[in-house]
């Protein structure tokens, strides 16, 4: 998490990514390479779920070429939980996530799982519409 | 100059050819063999080469096709023979008599679908109707109003169980009371449009507010949640076993066999396929979604038009659900059987597939992409295990070569003639 928040903070190309997220066509036309930057973000957030998998095989003891839906479902609900853009965020959008599941599952009932997860997400977006640790983007016209 | 660019290809080709030969190393030419507790690793180098070869072509090909593709957007598309021959076609079908024939043909072929072939074909025919409107109703959503929405195998969900319960709670009263059971059909058909019309409202509740990737994870976490609460209330809804032995639709008081109520639903569906296809057109055409399309451009400049936002996403996801909850109850009359699976995730992405692929917003468009998609695989069942990667190869490529879906919509125009005052 400090590696990356480094990188997106302080670095030439971690510049050029938000730049890129903010308005391609800006940042095509200030002279960054657009497509090298979309490029380098799927590489690492590829790298990322790589390492992720790795950690997740070796705890469950079993794969299956299933796991990586529910995985990148969940995954996604964890950063827009946190708020998208926002790298704290995605830590503590999956640890709510985490905790809400599991406590949920011991204590209330294990049917419904998954089910926790998408009720805490409606339930925070419906006060913060844009994540715990958002910020609101103001609308421009 | 051509000669060059051809030759830089071949060698970006070749490079990408090495690149997936490294890549596909431990895949494809690695293999552990484990004989007797001892692990061996195969060396099978007869596949590098292979590898490499199929990568090659594929690269080339891919490169030749992006350049078409770029090369068809840059000219003006009447230049080419086939361009000519397409507008040549579409200016014969823009005649009103051709088109108004061409139209009749096309329902007289419908018509007579079910009595040409046999009962395997008019119920496949039955789902890929089942899938137009759907479409046509996650049309209205994402089409029309611009909102995301990836919950929408819940609306339909909806539906089929509104029939579903019915059959189950209503149903043994139906018997005693002795009224033929064909009827809950026709009572349910409404209801669940009007159940799922609900539902579509109290989802809107939650996302007035939000938009893009959030909106579209809301509707999702809404989804998998009606899913699990259908799985798990075991008591209510029998769980993951689902309901069984739902009747179809009887004709009149007459109970009919399995193939005549396959025809009998094929032309209940087909009827109800024309009811919508009329009913979103003169939608699109209407104050509502006028307002709805001025939404989806932009909801600031909507606002400030004074138009009611709030007012208008509730009806978009209420009218969008009212469909998916007639084609729930078809879908459950046809399968007989309903259980939460076939209400997930991946259902509401087919039918958001069906939607772009076809074309966002257009009705022909949604229509074929709706028909296309389901026919496709149900026919390519000879191929076996490779239906799917070949269907998924399709969807990549029409969605490079055709970013508008396969029948774009056509932007509304108005051209005044301009007339004589008279004085």
């Amino acid at each position: 998490m400090v590696l990356l928040t480094i990188l997106i903070k302080f670095t030439r190309i971690g510049k050029a990514m938000r730049a890129t997220a903010q308005d391609m066509h800006m940042a095509q036309l200030v002279g960054v390479d657009v497509n090298q930057v979309i490029s380098v973000t799927f590489i690492i957030g590829s790298a990322l779920a790589a390492v992720g998998g790795v950690l997740i095989c070796s705890y469950m003891g079993q794969i299956n070429y299933y796991i990586g839906f529910i995985a990148g479902i969940k995954a996604f609900v964890a950063a827009v939980l946190g708020g998208i853009g926002s790298i704290p965020g995605a830590v503590l959008g999956s640890f709510v996530l985490g905790w809400t599941e599991s406590l949920g599952t011991g204590y209330i009932s294990s049917d419904y799982e998954d089910a926790f997860a998408f009720i805490i997400l409606i339930l925070i977006l419906l006060i913060k519409p844009d994540g715990i640790l958002g910020r609101s983007q103001r609308q421009k016209v | 100059m051509k000669t060059r660019s051809l030759l830089t290809d071949i060698g970006r080709s070749l490079l990408n050819a090495l690149w997936f030969m490294i890549l596909l190393f431990p895949l494809m030419v690695m293999k552990v063999n484990v004989t007797m507790g001892v692990a061996k690793v195969d060396f099978r180098w007869g596949n590098l080469p292979l590898v490499g070869i199929a990568a090659f072509v594929l690269s080339f090909v891919w490169k030749i096709a992006l350049d078409w593709n770029e090369r068809r957007g840059g000219k003006a598309q009447s230049n080419s023979g086939f361009g000519a021959a397409k507008a040549r076609l579409s200016e014969y079908f823009a005649k009103p008599a051709i088109r108004k024939s061409s139209i009749l043909a096309l329902m007289a072929f419908a018509i007579a679908y079910p009595f040409l072939f046999g009962m395997y074909h008019t119920n496949v025919m039955i789902t890929a109707f089942i899938y137009v409107i759907l479409g046509l109703g996650l049309n209205i959503v994402v089409g029309l109003g611009g909102l995301l929405n990836l919950g929408y195998a819940a609306f339909f969900g909806v539906g089929a169980y509104t029939y579903g319960l019915m059959w189950k709670y209503v149903g043994p009263s139906f018997v005693s009371a002795g009224i033929n059971t064909g009827w809950l059909f026709w009572i349910s058909l409404p209801l669940a449009g009007i159940v799922a019309t609900l539902f579509g409202v109290l989802l809107s509740l939650p996302v007035l507010r939000l938009r893009g990737d959030y909106l579209a994870i809301i509707t999702l976490a809404f989804g998998e949640i009606f899913r699990m609460v259908m799985q798990n209330s075991s008591d209510i809804t029998g769980g993951a076993t689902g309901i069984s032995l739902i009747p179809r639709p009887w004709f009149f008081n007459q109970k009919l066999p399995p193939i005549k109520a396959a025809t009998y639903i094929y032309f209940i569906a087909f009827v109800l396929v024309i009811i919508t296809i009329f009913v979103v057109r003169r939608i699109e055409d209407s104050k509502v979604g006028r307002a709805l399309e001025a939404m989806r451009e932009d909801e600031i400049a909507c606002q400030a038009m004074g138009v009611n936002l709030v007012k208008n996403k509730l009806i978009t996801f209420a009218l969008g659900a009212f469909w998916a909850g007639m084609a729930g109850v078809l879908m459950a009359a046809q399968t007989t059987y309903i259980n939460p699976d076939s209400f997930t995730l991946w259902e509401s992405i087919i039918i958001l597939m069906a939607v772009v692929i076809g074309g966002t917003g257009s009705i022909p468009g949604v229509i074929g992409g709706a028909i296309l998609l389901k026919l496709l695989p149900e026919y390519f069942r000879a191929l076996a295990q490779y239906r799917m990667l070949i269907y998924g190869i399709a969807m990549i490529l029409v969605i490079i070569f055709k970013p508008d879906g396969l029948i774009p919509r056509r932007r509304k125009q108005y051209t005044f003639e301009r007339k004589e005052a008279a004085k």
